[in-house]
């Protein structure tokens, strides 16, 4: 993983090669079979596509089939779920999948349109909307229904804030109070600027191989027990109920059920917490509280390093950063040092189950993970 | 929609105030754009024109037109 920041000369490519060489090198592995690059927006910002060939010619891999893999702001966890099903089809062994984005060096306009892709643009983006302002109307409609404020909502990256002090590779190491959220600017009502997640750049690779072939390379595996991806309507405006992302619930109960888990054996949780509203969702969505009270779970603490649900342990979308495209695979990477004791100041003691999740658009993708680590 | 449609009237569902726009929108903020349920028929997307602090859940709004690809509302009343 490479630090997150925003207005480094860092290229797309600089920041793939620094990921994917630390991954290779962590895995202690020569070849590689195939690989899978998550991005969202390089063919906008950068008008650069065709990743999967340039990513492998930048680490000196061209020859092996490489693609490029797209979900939105999920396009992290999507590749990683494609990597996992290459390796389970047995066609393909030693797997690297690595996201990447590069967010910063643009105008805000152009960000906030190259959001946008991640909607309908015909009937969607031609309102003005932008992406904020889509998850603006759900929290809005979300603390309407449940009565629920934005102080309450605030709690969510006030969380991650503190985590993400712990993290070197974080975007942000600093404390913020509900205060400081309550008081930053309206970005799209009610979200105000630390409700929501940064522009950031950054990438983050894991290297994928059967789980009876893992002990020839690590002495601590980790296994990735489930991978799911579920869809729903492209648009918010085609749901009927906005405060509940259907693709989450999906995506989480085909991957708790093929590991076998239940809410209770989640030891740390990754959630996309690209605005406040949808960390606190998610908490509700992939089953750990009722739907509206998800801000009890932050209230009552558990959702500390301490507590029995650490949740986004590294900082999250909000502080640990949200390169868009690669933070789908930022989760897999941090899941897997907490569950082989490796997260250094930011372990959870013994982690033995991790999830993560990670959101494309308006849920209109979602892919859940589960991971184990390998006694 | 790619012919004018009579949506006639709907109700504020949910809504937004863009403050920081898309490239082409810039000089037009803040603006609103709301889900609007329109009555007895779909839900929809669209731009709700009238003062910002009127707006809110529940409001009634009109079917003004189409813009530019948009639906077009005004809050009513």
């Amino acid at each position: 993983m490479t630090p997150v920041t925003a207005g480094s000369d860092k290229s797309l490519r600089e920041l793939f090669i620094e990921a994917a060489t630390e991954a290779i090198e962590d895995a202690g592995v020569d070849k590689l079979d195939s690989m899978y690059v998550g991005n969202m927006m390089s063919g906008y910002l950068q008008k650069q596509e065709h990743l999967g060939a340039l990513m492998a010619t930048a680490i000196g891999r061209q020859g092996i089939p490489t693609y490029k893999v797209e979900g939105a702001c999920a396009s992290g966890g999507v590749a990683t779920n494609a990597g996992v099903k290459a390796v389970l089809s047995g066609l393909e062994s030693i797997v690297l999948v690595g996201a990447v984005e590069k967010m910063s060096g643009y105008t805000t306009p152009q960000v906030t349109e190259g959001l946008m892709m991640a909607e309908d643009r015909s009937k969607v983006a031609a309102t003005g909307i932008s992406f904020v302002g889509l998850n603006a109307m759900i929290a809005r409609e979300y603390m309407h229904r449940y009565k629920v404020k934005s102080d309450d909502l605030a709690e969510f990256p006030v969380l991650c804030h503190e985590n993400a002090l712990a993290n070197p590779r974080a975007q942000f190491h600093k404390r913020i109070s509900v205060d400081d959220v309550l008081r930053s600017p309206l970005v799209a009502d009610p979200l105000r600027l630390f409700d929501c997640s940064a522009i950031g750049d950054g990438a983050a690779a894991i290297v994928l191989v059967p789980l009876d072939k893992a002990r020839k390379f690590t002495d601590s595996p980790v296994e990735i027990t489930s991978s799911a991806v579920a869809t729903d309507t492209l648009s918010l405006y085609q749901r009927p109920d906005i405060t509940t992302f259907e693709a989450s619930r999906k995506a989480a109960t085909h991957a708790f059920g093929v590991a076998h888990i239940k809410p209770d054996d989640v030891d740390v949780l990754e959630v996309h917490d690209a605005f406040s509203v949808l960390g606190i969702m998610a908490l509700e969505d992939l089953g750990f509280e009722r739907k509206g009270s998800g801000v009890q779970l932050l209230k009552e603490g558990v959702c500390t390093r301490e507590g029995h649900l650490p949740t986004n342990t590294f900082g999250g979308l909000k502080a640990r950063g949200h390169p868009v495209g690669a933070s789908g695979a930022y989760q897999i990477a941090e899941l897997a040092l907490q569950l082989s004791n490796r997260a250094d100041k930011c372990q959870v003691p013994n982690a033995e189950t991790g999830v993560a999740q990670s959101i494309g658009g308006i849920g209109a993708t979602v892919a859940v993970h589960v991971l184990k680590r390998v006694a | 929609m790619s012919e004018k449609t009579f949506l006639g009237h709907g109700t504020i569902a949910t809504f937004t105030v863009v403050r920081y726009p898309p490239i082409g929108f810039e000089s037009e903020s803040p603006y609103v754009v709301a889900l609007i349920d329109i009555e007895d028929g779909p839900r929809v997307i669209g731009r709700v024109s009238g003062p910002l602090e009127l707006m809110s859940i529940g409001k009634s709004v009109l079917f003004v037109g189409e813009s530019r690809g948009a639906l077009e509302f005004k809050l009513r009343g």
